[in-house]
């Protein structure tokens, strides 16, 4: 017994030890492990252990001279079929138009149909890819240790999942970027290539922690060089801020995929701070806007983003009852001013509830008249509210006047004409038309009408002075000589 | 009583020598007085006939006398200039300012001479050895007038023996040698009590290679000089009352050279140590001691080590070719394995390069270096192989680093690596370079160049902070990578891409 443990402990002992010796390798998970040369030449005069050693250390350093020329010439290769797949798809898009990029993203049926119209282009694409790819893994099989290799299969990868099964080779992409940067973490735009597999996937976890990686690496890696005079302040260097730009943009962006509103909020400032560009900073402020709706609600925004997008598929009951039921969720009062006026629109354009809607726009103007402290930025938008306020009931009044029902006219258009929109004077206009058998009303709105609008159109002034004539008529022969006058101002306006 | 015998034994040499023709060649034309008319009053005619012939033949009158002092000053004078003109250029070759006071005194009555003088002055070595030739055979010339003139006088005889000796080191003519020899023996038959005479008589058979003799005249000029120096107790021991150490120490040290070119190891050994004994000068013992070393050098093989000094001397030569095959010879007869281990690193180092056969040469110091570590002998390695051998391994891992063999470059730098010597940092420096796709072992190897910064240089330091910046920011240590950008900022040649 006591020689069966004693055996039992040497066995035990000698597989620690060979587990430690294993461990103590410094190792780097390449998947493909190189393959050397058999026929190497045996050292002679050497340390038995030291060759020993040696071989066991040098399949994670390097691989034979034949070995790394072949498979320099086969990534050679395989980035050529690269560059002609990119500049195939570049093409390809160009026919396309940004319905290409949209498929990239949206695999829907439309994009589907659009790109089966290239469908010779799509196929050079991918035979292009498939070369890249077959090139790239032989290359990496010879030799694994360059990075570059690697990430032009990583490349081949995301470009393919642009063209078709974009989760299998964005799956493939991101595999093969995790691979690189689990041995080269001192490229930032290698995490963000990896964030943005993972974006595409729609894992936006592992995306904003390489998008993370990437701003962090980008930082430490730029004050490198800060004590050289060539790279001194080398965030002023615009290309450096752009990039520095875009991981933030797209931290913002996972955050706010994963609801994270404050946080994305607080990133999208720091992209503020840096953006150079015009086109980037509508870009932020946009987006910004769109973090701040309903307080940053986030998920009530991305609600109504997917309503918005019924409404471009014509589904506008369904449109209005999902923002109903949306109002519900919100908290914040001109997120719900938005919402009404999206209702009202919609009843108003296409459901034939036009009353509803001049009513339920009309009550948002009305609540928001006492408002005094409206956000400057948010002004243009209540305008809009206004305007369309207005033009609803001007053109409820008109519908009226066509159905000669002339009381309800007279209301909508009384109505139109007390809310301060640009052409309030049109229902102005229309009011003392409908009011033409009490010249005295009809006089007093067209003047009224006339010494506001100084810009009226030559048919509008026409027309209103074609009113004033009429009425001026039935008040009688005091008014003769300005009578006279209209008189004169109608034949020269005529003439033009 | 002493003297008395002294005397006699003088007249029986005279009177033998007279017969045999032998002792005296020249010998001198006296100028007899008439013994008729040569009487003193008291003494009886027959013993003043005999002591006026005895006198005759053992006694030099006075102008003979000072004819052969006239001589003897002339050949000491040229014997001295020749003597000091040859070990002056022996151990200072060129213009000397005694020299030519020497030679200025001397061309007054040597015009001849002062010619070639005028040429050796030009320090070429052949007209010197001419001219203290000339110099020397001019002063025999003259010693042997005096001898003519006074032929018992030991100073002069004395004189001629160092003369003739001169010339047969100069010459390396052994018929001066034998000549002086004879002279030697001569003395011999007059003084035997002189341990210089024994010990010149050992020197010339030294000249002559003749060992077994060369050691008899050490041996006896040991136990004359123990003889003449006396005796005193110290301690109840008997100890040499006024021995002159030095001169005995050098019998000693005849003794045991001799017993060495007999191959006779053991006595050599015996006679040597006990020379290291007897001395106090640091040098002189430092010579012995590499004497022993020298029979020892194969645990007493003298035959090798002679053999091994020829090959040496082939070796310095440029006959790499040969000198490589006499030391494989030599390996064969090798009876200890340090000599074996020398003999092995030689060849390799020849191999390595000189013939390049750098595969060979490496093996065969790995195993000699393999042999001494895993064998326990009982002598240390010698750091010399190690570096030799750590050399061999850099030179070979750049070589095949060139070679794009990246395998056995990494190996043989590795090995490199291993031993402590001046190009540690930069095998350190290659491995990087070598593993630069592996951060973590690129670091490994560099920080190891750097913990011996003071092997590198100020450009290698530069690239080894380049690879550290790289691959620490490659593992995304970027505070580390920072410190070492920095130190890389001021130069050019290192902003990114």
């Amino acid at each position: 017994m006591k020689v069966f443990t004693k055996k039992l402990l040497v066995a035990l002992f000698v597989l620690i030890i060979v587990i430690s010796i294993s461990c103590n390798t410094t190792k780097y998970n390449l998947h493909l492990t190189p393959v050397f040369n058999k026929d190497f030449e045996q050292p002679i005069g050497v340390d038995s252990l030291i060759v020993a050693r040696s071989d066991s250390i040098m399949q994670y350093l390097f691989v034979d001279f034949s070995s790394e020329q072949k498979a320099k010439k086969l990534a050679k290769k395989a980035h050529s079929y690269l560059d002609q797949a990119d500049s195939i798809w570049k093409e390809l898009k160009q026919i396309v138009g940004d319905s290409a990029q949209l498929f990239s993203i949206d695999y829907s049926d439309s994009n589907t149909n659009v790109l089966a119209q290239s469908s010779d282009l799509i196929k050079k694409t991918r035979d292009n890819l498939q070369n890249s790819e077959k090139n790239f893994l032989q290359s990496i099989k010879l030799n694994p240790f360059p990075w570059s290799t690697k990430e032009g299969l990583a490349q081949t990868y995301v470009l393919w999942a642009k063209i078709e099964n974009p989760e299998i080779y964005y799956e493939k992409g991101s595999n093969t970027f995790s691979d690189i940067v689990n041995y080269e973490k001192g490229e930032h735009f290698l995490f963000y290539n990896l964030g943005e597999c993972y974006f595409n996937l729609k894992k936006w976890g592992q995306a904003l922690k390489n998008y993370r990686q990437a701003e962090k690496v980008l930082l430490a890696t730029t004050s490198f060089f800060s004590n050289n005079s060539h790279y001194q302040n080398s965030l002023k260097d615009s290309s450096k801020k752009d990039l520095y730009f875009t991981y933030l943009y797209s931290q913002a962006v996972c955050l706010a995929r994963m609801y994270k509103a404050k946080e994305a909020l607080a990133t999208i400032k720091r992209a503020k701070k840096i953006v150079s560009s015009d086109k980037n900073r509508k870009i932020v402020e946009r987006f910004e806007d769109w973090l701040n709706w309903d307080n940053g609600n986030i998920q009530a925004a991305e609600q109504k983003s997917q309503i918005i997008q019924l409404i471009k598929e014509g589904k506008y009951s369904e449109s209005v009852s999902k923002f109903v039921a949306l109002k519900n969720q919100l908290s914040d009062q001109f997120a719900l001013d938005e919402i009404e006026w999206r209702i009202a629109s919609l009843e108003f354009k296409y459901l034939g509830k036009k009353e509803q809607a001049c009513n339920r726009l009309l009550n948002v103007v009305k609540k928001n008249e006492k408002i005094s402290y409206y956000p400057p930025h948010l002004l243009p938008t209540y305008n809009k509210y206004v305007t369309d306020c207005g033009v609803m009931h001007f053109h409820l009044g008109m519908d009226y006047i066509q159905k000669a029902d002339y009381k309800k006219a007279q209301q909508y258009l009384e109505q139109g004409a007390k809310i301060n929109w640009y052409g309030n004077y049109k229902c102005q206009l229309e009011l003392a038309k409908l009011n033409k058998h009490d010249p005295q009303t009809s006089l007093e709105i067209i003047e009224s009408v006339l010494q506001t609008q100084s810009d009226l159109t030559d048919a509008e002034r026409l027309s209103a002075l074609e009113i004033k004539l009429g009425a001026l008529k039935k008040l009688g022969p005091q008014y003769l000589n300005e009578t006279k006058q209209i008189y004169h101002q109608i034949r020269e306006l005529q003439k033009k | 009583m002493n003297f008395k015998l002294n005397i006699l034994l003088l007249s029986l040499l005279i009177i033998y020598s007279c017969a045999t023709d032998k002792f005296v060649k020249n010998t001198p034309v006296f100028n007899y007085h008439s013994i008729e008319n040569f009487s003193l009053p008291g003494i009886d005619s027959s013993v003043a006939r005999n002591a006026i012939q005895l006198s005759d033949q053992m006694i030099v009158n006075f102008n003979r006398r000072n004819e052969a002092k006239f001589w003897y000053d002339k050949g000491l004078n040229s014997f001295q200039i020749a003597d000091s003109l040859w070990r002056i250029f022996q151990e200072k070759p060129g213009q000397d300012s005694i020299t030519v006071h020497i030679y200025t005194t001397w061309r007054q009555e040597h015009d001849t001479v002062f010619q070639l003088i005028k040429i050796a002055n030009e320090f070429n070595f052949n007209k010197l050895k001419e001219i203290c030739q000339l110099i020397l055979s001019t002063g025999e010339y003259e010693v042997n007038q005096a001898k003519h003139f006074n032929p018992f006088d030991l100073d002069i005889r004395s004189l001629l023996i160092k003369i003739l000796m001169k010339l047969g080191e100069i010459t390396q003519d052994t018929v001066y040698f034998a000549q002086s020899i004879e002279e030697l023996n001569n003395f011999l038959l007059v003084d035997k009590s002189n341990p210089y005479i024994y010990e010149k008589l050992a020197e010339c058979y030294y000249a002559l290679n003749e060992w077994a003799q060369c050691y008899r005249y050490f041996h006896e000029a040991e136990v004359v000089l123990k003889i003449v120096s006396g005796f005193k107790y110290e301690n109840n021991n008997m100890v040499y009352s006024s021995i002159d150490t030095m001169r005995w120490v050098y019998y000693l040290r005849g003794q045991g050279e001799a017993k060495a070119r007999l191959y006779d190891s053991e006595k050599a050994i015996y006679y040597l140590t006990k020379g290291i004994e007897l001395n106090n000068s640091i040098e002189t013992k430092k010579q012995l001691q590499d004497y022993i070393d020298w029979i020892n050098w194969d645990g007493g093989n003298i035959r090798a080590a002679e053999f091994r000094d020829e090959i040496l001397k082939l070796e310095n030569l440029g006959d790499y070719k040969k000198a490589r095959s006499g030391y494989l010879d030599l390996y064969r007869v090798l009876k200890t394995q340090k000599a074996k281990s020398e003999i092995n690193w030689k060849i390799a180092s020849i191999e390595f390069n000189c013939l390049g056969k750098k595969k060979e040469a490496i093996n065969r110091l790995f195993q000699t270096i393999q042999n001494i570590q895993k064998k326990n002998y009982s002598y240390s390695l010698n750091t010399v192989y190690l570096k030799d051998y750590a050399a061999m391994c850099y030179s070979l891992g750049l070589e095949y680093f060139n070679q794009n063999k990246y395998r056995l470059s990494y190996i043989y730098l590795n090995q490199a690596s291993k031993f402590n010597w001046e190009h540690k940092a930069e095998s350190y420096f290659y491995l990087a370079v070598l593993s630069h796709q592996n951060p973590e072992e690129t670091i490994l190897n560099c920080e190891k160049a750097l913990a011996c910064s003071d092997q590198l240089t100020e450009k290698l330091t530069e690239k080894v902070y380049e690879m550290l910046a790289v691959s620490y920011r490659r593992k995304g240590e970027f505070e580390i990578a920072q410190k070492y950008y920095d130190n890389l900022s001021s130069n050019e040649q290192f902003i990114e891409n």
